[in-house]
C-alpha cells in the first residue's frame, strides 16, 4: 500500500513537490480559504450574530447604490491625491537638490525626512488627534496665546480640515520614503548621458525632462503603483483621527474604514465581504491602468528598436 | 505539473474549504454537582473590564477547588465583542464564561450564546425572586428563558461637587441642590449661573453627552418595532438643548470618556457628573480623588448625590455560561455565585459600594449606608428607590449603535456643521447602513 502510495514520489523530479508544499499549504490555508470564503460570504446576510442567510447578490445591490459607500469611495481618492500629487512633487524636488547638487550633510537629510516613516501611522494619527484638539489642543493653543485667534476652532469637526490633516499626515509620512526610492533610480542613470547633455549645452532644466525624468519611469511606476494600492486601503489615520466612524458626518470615511465599521462595529460579515470584493476589483482594475498609462509608451519604443 | 498534481491541489483545497462544515460538535449536558468543595477544575472566564477579577478570592473561599483563569479583554472600539463574537462562531470551548454589558448584550441572547439557564440542571428561576426583576427579564432569550444572571442593577444618578453648590447656591444640601437639578430647566439654569459666577472657567456638565443616557432612557417603546425605527420626540429635543448648551458654554465641550472628561473630576472644573451606580465607585472615586480610593488617603467628601433631570439606567453587566463550554457545570457554580450569592452580594456591596442585585441583601444594608466618598451621604437608599422605577421593555439589541448615530449628528449640529433636517437627512442614511432593513421615521412628524 505505502509503497504505491509514494510512487509518485519515488521519481526525482517529482521530490522537488514536497519541498514547495509547505508554502502552498500555508498559501492555500491563509491564502486562498479565506478568498474564497470571503466570496462565500459576500453572498450571505447575517439573521443575528451567529448564523447567516443566502441573499444572492443583494449585497453589491445596496452597495452599489449606498449614498456613504460612493461617498467613501470619493473620499479615499480625494484624499490619496491631495497627499499623493505633493508628496511626488516633493519628493522629485528634493532627491535632484539632494542627489545632483551634492548638499552637504546630505545623509543627514536622508534620514531626517524619512523619520517619520518610521513611526506608526496609528501613533501619528492619536498625535494629530492630541494636536488638533478643540479643548485642550496645542494648535488652538498657540494660536491662542499668539492672539491670532479668539475662540478656539473645532478643527476635526470640519469636513474639509479632516480630510486635509488626512492627505497631509500622508504627505509627511511618505515624501522621504519616496525620495529616497527615487534618489536610487537617479544614481542608476548613467553619468555619461548628463555629460553628454552637457557637452550639447543642455541646461539643468532641458537636461531634468530630457534625460531624468524619462529614465525615472519605471521608479515612477513602481512608486505610482504601490502609492495607489497603499492609497486606496487608507484605513489607520483616519480610524484614529476621529471617533473611528469617519466623523465628522462620514468625511474621512474611507473604503477600508466603510468595510471595517460594516464588519466590526455594526456586525454586518456579508455585507463587509462584498466591499471587500469590490474593493479588490477597483485596486486591480486601478493598477492596470496605472501600469498601461505609465509604461505603455516605453514598450512602443522598446518594439521600435 | 500533472494531472495528478492538479488533483492534489485541488483536493487540498476542498478539505481546506469544507473543514468548517466537519467543525460543528455535538453539546453534552452538564450535571450539577451538589457540594461545592467536590468540584475541582479549571474554568476561563472572559470579560471587559478587571471588575470580575476582584471577584474571584470571594469564590475560591467556597469553591476552593475550581480554579478560574480570569481574562481582561478591553472593548474599547469593540475589540472585546469582536474577540467574543469570532470565538464562538469558532465553536471554541474557552471560555467557559463571559460578560456582557447592557449596551451590546441583547446580542447575545438573540444568537444563543449563553445557555438558558431556566431549566435543570440550573434552575435559575428559583433564584430570580430575590433578584431585581428588571434585571432578570432582560435577560430572557426570545423563549422566555433567563440565560445570564448579573451582581448588579444600575440606576442611574448624579453626582455634584459640594464646594462649587456652596459658592454658587449657598448650600451644599443634596435635597436642595436637586432642587435645581432634578428640572432640565432649572438644570439649565444653574449652569448659566455657574458661568458667570466663575466668568466661564467652570461649568455645569463636562458636556451635553454626558446627558444622553437619561435623554435616551426617556423613550416609552423600542427604537425599532415592526421593522420601523421611530426617533422619538426626546431625542429630537435633546438636538436643540445640545445646541443651546454649546452655543451659550453652559457646558464645557468634552466628550464623555475622553482623557478631559476624566481630568475635569480631579480638578474641580466641572460641577455635575451624570453617572449610574457603578459610575461611582469604578469611574468617579478613582478619577476624582485617586489617592483616597487607593486607601492611602481620607476621602475629602466633597462629593453629593442629587436627582437627575430624569430617571434613567444605564450600563450593568451580565454573566452566563457559553453554550460550547465543556465544564458546564463549574462555570454553572460560578455564574450562580456572582450572580445571586446572598453572601457573595453583601461582601461585594461592602467592599466596593457597588449597588448589588441581591434584593434582600440590598433591604439588609440599605438604610445603614454611608459613603465617605459623598460626605457620609447614603445612595444604597437613593439607588434602592430608582431600581423601581427602570423600565426594560423597551430595551433592543441594536440600541448601542442607534445611539451613536444619533449622537453623530447631534454633534453635527450643536457644532452649526449641519441644519436640523441635514442632521435627521444624515441619520437616516447612517442607519440605512446599520439596519438596511428598517425604516426610520420621526415622532411628530
Amino acid at each position: 500500500m505505502s509503497g504505491r502510495k509514494f510512487a509518485f514520489f519515488k521519481n526525482r523530479n517529482n521530490k522537488g513537490y514536497l519541498f514547495i508544499l509547505p508554502f502552498f499549504l500555508v498559501m492555500l490555508t491563509f491564502q486562498i480559504y479565506p478568498i474564497i470564503s470571503t466570496l462565500n460570504l459576500s453572498f450571505t446576510a447575517p439573521l443575528n450574530m451567529f448564523e447567516n442567510k443566502f441573499v444572492g447578490i443583494a449585497n453589491y445591490e445596496r452597495l452599489l447604490t449606498n449614498e456613504i459607500f460612493l461617498k467613501s469611495i470619493f473620499n479615499t481618492w480625494f484624499m490619496w491625491l491631495l497627499g499623493f500629487i505633493p508628496q511626488m512633487i516633493f519628493a522629485l524636488g528634493l532627491a535632484v537638490i539632494l542627489y545632483e547638487w551634492q548638499v552637504w550633510g546630505k545623509d543627514a537629510f536622508r534620514t531626517i525626512f524619512f523619520l517619520p516613516n518610521l513611526v506608526t501611522a496609528a501613533s501619528i494619527g492619536v498625535l494629530f488627534a492630541v494636536l488638533l484638539d478643540w479643548q485642550t489642543g496645542t494648535l488652538n493653543h498657540v494660536l491662542l496665546t499668539m492672539k491670532i485667534i479668539d475662540e478656539p476652532i473645532n478643527w476635526l469637526s470640519k469636513s474639509g480640515m479632516a480630510r486635509g490633516s488626512v492627505a497631509f499626515i500622508q504627505w509627511w509620512m511618505w515624501f522621504g520614503n519616496t525620495a529616497i526610492i527615487v534618489m536610487a533610480g537617479l544614481s542608476s542613470i548613467s553619468g555619461e548621458l548628463y555629460e553628454a547633455a552637457f557637452i550639447d549645452g543642455a541646461g539643468k532644466v532641458q537636461t531634468f525632462f530630457r534625460i531624468t525624468l524619462p529614465l525615472l519611469r519605471p521608479i515612477l511606476l513602481y512608486i505610482v503603483i504601490t502609492s495607489l494600492i497603499g492609497g486606496l486601503q487608507i484605513f489607520d489615520i483616519p480610524r484614529v483621527l476621529t471617533n473611528g466612524r469617519g466623523a465628522p458626518d462620514n468625511a474621512i470615511t474611507t473604503m477600508v474604514l466603510y468595510l471595517y465599521n460594516q464588519a466590526f462595529k455594526n456586525f454586518n460579515i456579508g455585507y463587509a465581504a462584498s466591499v471587500a470584493y469590490t474593493l479588490f476589483f477597483m485596486i486591480l482594475f486601478f493598477s492596470i491602468i496605472s501600469f498601461k498609462l505609465i509604461s505603455g509608451k516605453k514598450q512602443k519604443g522598446d518594439d521600435e528598436i | 505539473m500533472s494531472i495528478r498534481t492538479k488533483m492534489m491541489a485541488l483536493a487540498a483545497l476542498l478539505l481546506v474549504t469544507a473543514l468548517p462544515v466537519f467543525a460543528t460538535g455535538g453539546q453534552e449536558e452538564a450535571a450539577v454537582s451538589q457540594n461545592p468543595a467536590e468540584m475541582s477544575g479549571k474554568i476561563v472566564v472572559w470579560s471587559f473590564t478587571d471588575e470580575v477579577g476582584g471577584m474571584i478570592e470571594h469564590f475560591n473561599q467556597k469553591y476552593p477547588n475550581i480554579e478560574v483563569e480570569y481574562v481582561v479583554i478591553p472593548n474599547q472600539d469593540e475589540v472585546y465583542l469582536n474577540k467574543l463574537v469570532t470565538t464562538l462562531r469558532s465553536r471554541d470551548a474557552v471560555p467557559d464564561v463571559f460578560t456582557g454589558e447592557a449596551a451590546f448584550f441583547r446580542q447575545f441572547v438573540e444568537a444563543g450564546f449563553w445557555e438558558p439557564i431556566s431549566d435543570a440542571p440550573y434552575n435559575a428561576e428559583e433564584l430570580k425572586d430575590n433578584l431585581v426583576p428588571y434585571v432578570v427579564g432582560l435577560s430572557r432569550d426570545a423563549n422566555g428563558k433567563m440565560t445570564a444572571l448579573s451582581w448588579q442593577a444600575t440606576p442611574g444618578a448624579m453626582f455634584y461637587r459640594r464646594s462649587i453648590a456652596k459658592e454658587v447656591l449657598g448650600t451644599d444640601d443634596p435635597a436642595e441642590v436637586s432642587k435645581w437639578t432634578s428640572d432640565i430647566n432649572k438644570y439649565y439654569e444653574l449652569g448659566e449661573m455657574i458661568k458667570e459666577k466663575y466668568n466661564g472657567e467652570k461649568f455645569l456638565v463636562s458636556g451635553y453627552t454626558d446627558m444622553a443616557q437619561f435623554i435616551y432612557n426617556q423613550r416609552k417603546v423600542p427604537y425599532v418595532v415592526d421593522n420601523t425605527l421611530t426617533v422619538p420626540g426626546s431625542l429630537i429635543e435633546y438636538m436643540e438643548l445640545a445646541k443651546d448648551m454649546r452655543t451659550n458654554k453652559v457646558e464645557g465641550g468634552v466628550g464623555t470618556w475622553s482623557p478631559a472628561w476624566f481630568s475635569g473630576m480631579a480638578d474641580a472644573s466641572v460641577f455635575t457628573y451624570i453617572l449610574p451606580t457603578w459610575g461611582l465607585h469604578y469611574v468617579l472615586k478613582p478619577n476624582a480623588e485617586p489617592e483616597a480610593s487607593n486607601g492611602e488617603k481620607e476621602f475629602s467628601g466633597d462629593w453629593g448625590l442629587c436627582v437627575p433631570p430624569a430617571a434613567y439606567s444605564w450600563g450593568g453587566t451580565y454573566i452566563g455560561i457559553s453554550r460550547f463550554s465543556e465544564k458546564k457545570d463549574l462555570a454553572w457554580a460560578f455564574v450562580k455565585h456572582i450572580g445571586s450569592d446572598p453572601e457573595f452580594a453583601k461582601y461585594w456591596a461592602e467592599k466596593t459600594g457597588d449597588f448589588v442585585g441581591n434584593l434582600n441583601v440590598v433591604k439588609e444594608i440599605k438604610d445603614d449606608f454611608a459613603d465617605p466618598f459623598l460626605g457620609g451621604q447614603n445612595h444604597y437608599e437613593y439607588f434602592y428607590n430608582e431600581v423601581k422605577k427602570i423600565d426594560v421593555s423597551r430595551v433592543g439589541p441594536w440600541d448601542f449603535q442607534i445611539e451613536n448615530a444619533w449622537g453623530d449628528q447631534v454633534e453635527l449640529y450643536a457644532n452649526g456643521e449641519k441644519t436640523k433636517q441635514e442632521a435627521m437627512d444624515g441619520f437616516v442614511t447612517a442607519m440605512a447602513d446599520i439596519l438596511p432593513d428598517v425604516k426610520v421615521v420621526f415622532e411628530g412628524r
